[in-house]
């Protein structure tokens, strides 16, 4: 097809500003899926992306529309729109020449929305606004207008105004992309030049590649050679996304499109990578991806010890198609056999875990979320070490450092003071505040990486009522006063429960921990001191009463059924529980600690 | 002849008891002739089992069994004695003690009751308003020493830890009951079942009372020679309730009646339960169909299991002797490890013959089973 016919585009959008819905209706109304087929988050095929309301995993879409009676090909990909998935987003982007921002009409821009025009920009991409929920009575059009003209510098002189939930003003958002956002450039006839923007597992056709051809053509029969990989493969086919996968002849330069070439191994098919012919091809590969480094790490148990093999296996199916998630193997006294796991953010662990619960039906015991803390020894080497348990004796330790992140908060200014009192508290440095519009401010602070994965944004949105929002960015390391708080169960240390943190807070961790575990671990046939400690000195005590009466059911008139169902729940609870020296500690108690007050 | 046990359940009551969740029925005295016409049809739907065993043990329960007149009482009696192998020692009737007359005594003792169970729960009679019962110390007293005219062994029953109960009131309801010197006494702890009214109004006792209660009453039993032979029952030493003892021992019975529950050892040993629903009983066996509506077969494994919880609740417990004759196999092989355990928490003690729960068994009956079974 004729490059100028042609627009690659995302659509990027705070979370709940309508993402997801406008994609729905762009695909309605350009007949790509027909009625029957068509259901509300079309593009957010997994459950958890279905059920949460949110996109997780990049998709993308081919649709065609007719403008002044030319025909064009729209090709989009959808993005997710949190702050744990940015690498996700860039990789997108990187196959796009333009983005539609979404901005809802009655929040205006939240902290993501900035963070995503950034990277937009970042990747040269001509970006759309588009204002969205119009419809709704609370809808400020003009002032969130201005907003995006003083924030963004952003001309919003064109922007269709719009509901996707109403579908009002969907032909003029077509018509804007068509005008507005620039076609690819590139030659169909020099060698081929195409970006891995993703990768997919199939049983049958192997690994597939998610490309965005830049030069060249390929069909099937092709020898193509992916770059980084070095290897070789022969295509075996190539097609498009309706969203759902379909063959075509060919791909060429400018267009969106999938490649299978009968790859065994994900890992070839490197999301980043580029691909070209497998003889006189480019020298010279794209740029690629920043490689995805992992902020938050736990470890991963299965809650029944024989269960570790189908843990080590779902694992390694999720990673097939998630190149950010990272998983070695660990072992824990009180855990046993698991795996040490890297995520993009908390949601990305959380969304991990509920994964695995769901897809692969394994009850898993997780461990307090870590980052990774620099070390360095008095023999001045430096260890990278994300979970507690392998840091080295204090005698040992020089100093150490902690990641920073710079964050950014969007409040109505009403809430300053409590967001300003909560960064405080959580160790935040500040560094500016400004307005963006006369009730709304924009805050910078530089946090600890390790207070945010905590609970501040529970505490965030419960302080501002749900009006704040928050985006990071990693920004290095610093030198910090760090202790590793350890967890006593009846004298005994539990491995899984130590974390590091702060000293100015260890005291108040160590109390509130102590009592969670007091509440959720229950009595025993003898009393349990709870002991926080640190470097073997107690700071903090609770005790669990031993058990004085446990009786079950009676068991009169010979009817016995009654106490043998209690007796095998009993059992089944009991698998739940692991045992930690001489106490019984239930699954969740591992994660409780990391709960807010 | 292989014993069997006869239950008949006895859904009638004036008014459910607060902590009450029996199967009974109030106001519906009028179905009570076609119930007993059920039971009796009931019974000859097991004319095999009946005839291939011996009764020698009988047990009215409720419901309040004595709600029925003396005439519907010896109909049911002479029923059952028509369709079955009768040779009862041991014959148990449930009363209430506002519902227990000379009449209705005479009727017992005519029909070969040997054995009376009264619940008077408490002596208090505040108390005994707050949880719904229609009878007085007095009312008691009275009904007890009717019934001693007639029945030789009387049980009494009690609760401990009810609404506003001290240790002390409890105690002197064991003091009064002792005084008037019954051959057996049963002593519960009160459980508060789902659903019940005094289950929404009441959350129980402090735990530390409710066993300082427990072990009190054992003392104070024993010392007036009762002593504590199941959990919560005691006897003048040679008549506990041989019926009872039955399913805590692995014995036969048949079970008659609304939610009756019986346990056969024919070929492969079953357990099953009849419906709840009176009318639906009547009707299936009306019918000429066997009113159950679950059974559950019994694997070797699930036999021992419920050994092993049953036999727990008795004072002499287990006999290692009793369990190899019975399933062909070491007691002390197959439960090694959790042997150690329970005696290490001081659940257990040795006996002679085996193993017994020792007081902590007793108060963590289910902890102590939960280990026991735990590899099985």
């Amino acid at each position: 097809m004729d490059l100028e016919r042609i627009r690659n585009f995302c659509i990027i959008a705070h979370i709940d500003h309508g993402k997801s819905t406008l994609a729905d209706r762009l695909i309605e109304a350009t007949h790509t899926v027909s009625e029957r087929d068509m259901h509300a988050q079309l593009l957010d095929t997994m459950e958890l992306e279905q059920e949460r309301g949110i996109t997780i995993k990049s998709q993308a879409v081919r649709m065609f529309h007719t403008e002044n009676g030319v025909e064009y090909m729209l090709n989009l990909i959808d993005t997710p729109g949190h702050v744990d998935f940015t690498y996700e987003v860039s990789r997108s982007m990187a196959a796009c020449e333009g983005a539609i921002l979404v901005v809802d009409a009655t929040q205006g821009i939240e902290a993501q929305t900035l963070a995503n025009v950034y990277l937009a920009m970042d990747n040269g991409l001509e970006l759309l606004p588009v204002i969205n929920k119009i419809d709704l009575p609370s809808a400020r059009i003009d002032e969130v207008c201005k907003e995006i003209e003083d924030v963004l510098g952003l001309d919003t002189s064109y922007a269709p105004r719009i509901s996707a939930k109403e579908g009002i003003g969907i032909d003029e958002v077509l018509a804007a992309v068509i005008k507005y956002l620039p076609p690819p450039k590139g030659s169909p006839d020099a060698p081929l030049k195409a970006l891995i923007f993703d990768s997919f597992y199939d049983n049958y056709k192997g690994a597939i590649s998610y490309v965005r051809l830049m030069d060249g053509r390929v069909k099937p029969g092709d020898e193509i050679l992916f770059m980084a990989a070095g290897k070789r493969f022969e295509v075996t086919e190539v097609g498009v996304f309706l969203p759902s996968l379909m063959p075509t002849e060919s791909l060429s330069a400018g267009e969106v499109g999938y490649i299978a070439a009968s790859v065994k191994n994900v890992s070839d098919t490197r999301v980043g990578d580029t691909i070209t012919n497998g003889r006189g091809g480019v020298a010279e590969p794209l740029p690629g991806y920043k490689h995805v480094t992992s902020m938050v790490f736990c470890g991963i148990y299965p809650a029944d010890g024989a269960d570790y093999e189908d843990l080590r296996d779902a694992l390694a199916k999720l990673a097939l198609n998630d190149a950010s998630l990272l998983y070695e193997p660990e072992t824990s006294a009180a855990l046993g056999f698991g795996f040490r796991c890297g995520f993009l953010g908390l949601l990305h662990m959380e969304i991990i875990q509920e994964r695995l619960e769901r897809e692969f039906d394994l009850n898993l015991v997780t461990t307090a979320p870590s980052v990774s803390y620099h070390v360095i020894t008095t023999t001045g080497e430096m260890l990278v070490i994300d979970n507690p348990t392998n840091l080295p004796h204090p005698s040992t330790i020089d100093y150490m450092e902690e990641p920073i992140v710079d964050a950014t908060i969007m409040t109505p200014d009403e809430y300053v003071g409590a967001v300003m009192e909560i960064c405080q508290d959580k160790r935040g440095v500040f560094k500016n505040m400004e307005y963006i519009e006369e009730t709304r401010v924009m805050i910078h602070y530089e946090m600890p990486l390790n207070e945010i994965i905590y609970d501040f944004f529970d505490i965030l949105k419960s302080r501002t009522r749900g009006y704040a929002s928050l985006d990071y960015e990693m920004k290095g390391y610093k030198r910090s006063d760090l202790v590793r708080l350890d967890i006593l169960l009846n004298g005994e240390m539990c491995d899984a429960l130590s974390i590091i943190v702060h000293k100015d807070k260890a005291y108040a961790r160590g109390r509130s921990i102590a009592e969670k575990l007091k509440e959720v671990i229950p009595r025993q046939l003898f009393e349990i001191p709870i002991q926080a400690a640190i470097g073997g000195k107690i700071i903090a005590r609770e005790t669990v009463k031993a058990l004085r009466k446990d009786v079950l059911a009676k068991c009169y008139g010979g009817d016995i059924t009654r106490k043998k169902k209690l007796l095998e729940k009993q059992k089944e609870g009991k698998k739940r529980m692991r045992q930690v020296g001489s106490v019984e500690v239930p699954s969740e108690a591992f994660m409780s600690v990391l709960k807010m007050d | 002849m292989e014993t069997l046990g006869l239950y008949v359940h006895i859904p009638f009551c004036r008014r459910k008891c607060a902590y009450c969740d029996f199967v009974s029925y109030p106001g519906r005295d009028a179905q009570m002739d076609d119930y007993i016409d059920a039971v009796i049809s009931e019974a000859r739907l097991y004319a095999d089992t009946l005839g291939s065993h011996s009764v020698d043990t009988v047990f009215i329960g409720g419901g309040t069994p004595s709600l029925l007149s003396p005439k519907q009482f010896e109909r049911m009696a002479e029923g059952l004695k028509s369709c079955c192998n009768w040779n009862v020692s041991e014959f148990t009737v449930e009363a209430n003690p506002e519902t227990l007359d000379a009449d209705k005594a005479a009727a017992y003792a005519a029909s070969g009751v040997t054995r009376l169970s009264l619940g008077l729960q408490t002596h208090d009679n505040a108390i005994l308003q707050r949880i719904g019962r229609r009878h007085s110390w007095d009312t008691f007293l009275r009904a007890y020493e009717t019934a001693v005219k007639h029945i030789p062994d009387i049980n009494v029953d009690t609760i401990f830890g009810l609404p506003g109960q001290t240790l002390d009131e409890y105690l002197e309801t064991l003091r009064r009951i002792t005084a008037l010197k019954p051959a057996h006494v049963s002593s519960y702890a009160l459980k508060l079942e789902e659903g019940t009214p005094l289950a929404g109004q009441f959350s129980g006792v402090d735990e530390d009372l409710d066993r300082e209660m427990y072990h009190a009453g054992i003392e104070l039993l024993e010392s007036a020679g009762l002593l504590q032979y199941e959990t919560s029952n005691f006897a003048v030493p040679g008549r506990e309730c041989r019926h009872n003892l039955k399913y805590w021992t692995g014995g036969e019975y048949l079970g008659l009646g609304v939610a009756a529950h019986s346990y056969l050892r024919g070929d492969l040993p079953v357990r099953f339960g009849n419906t709840r629903d009176m009318d639906e009983y009547i009707r299936m066996v009306k019918d000429g169909r066997r009113p159950v509506v679950q059974q559950e077969a019994l694997t070797p494994d699930d036999e021992r299991a419920e050994y092993v919880m049953l036999r727990m609740r008795l004072k002499q417990g287990i006999a290692f002797a009793d369990y190899a004759a019975r399933f062909g196999r070491s007691f002390e092989d197959d439960f090694a490890d959790a042997l150690r355990g329970c005696e290490k928490a001081g659940l257990i003690e040795r006996t002679a013959q085996g193993i017994a729960p020792a007081t902590k068994g007793f108060d963590l009956q289910n902890a102590l089973i939960g280990m026991l079974l735990e590899r099985l």
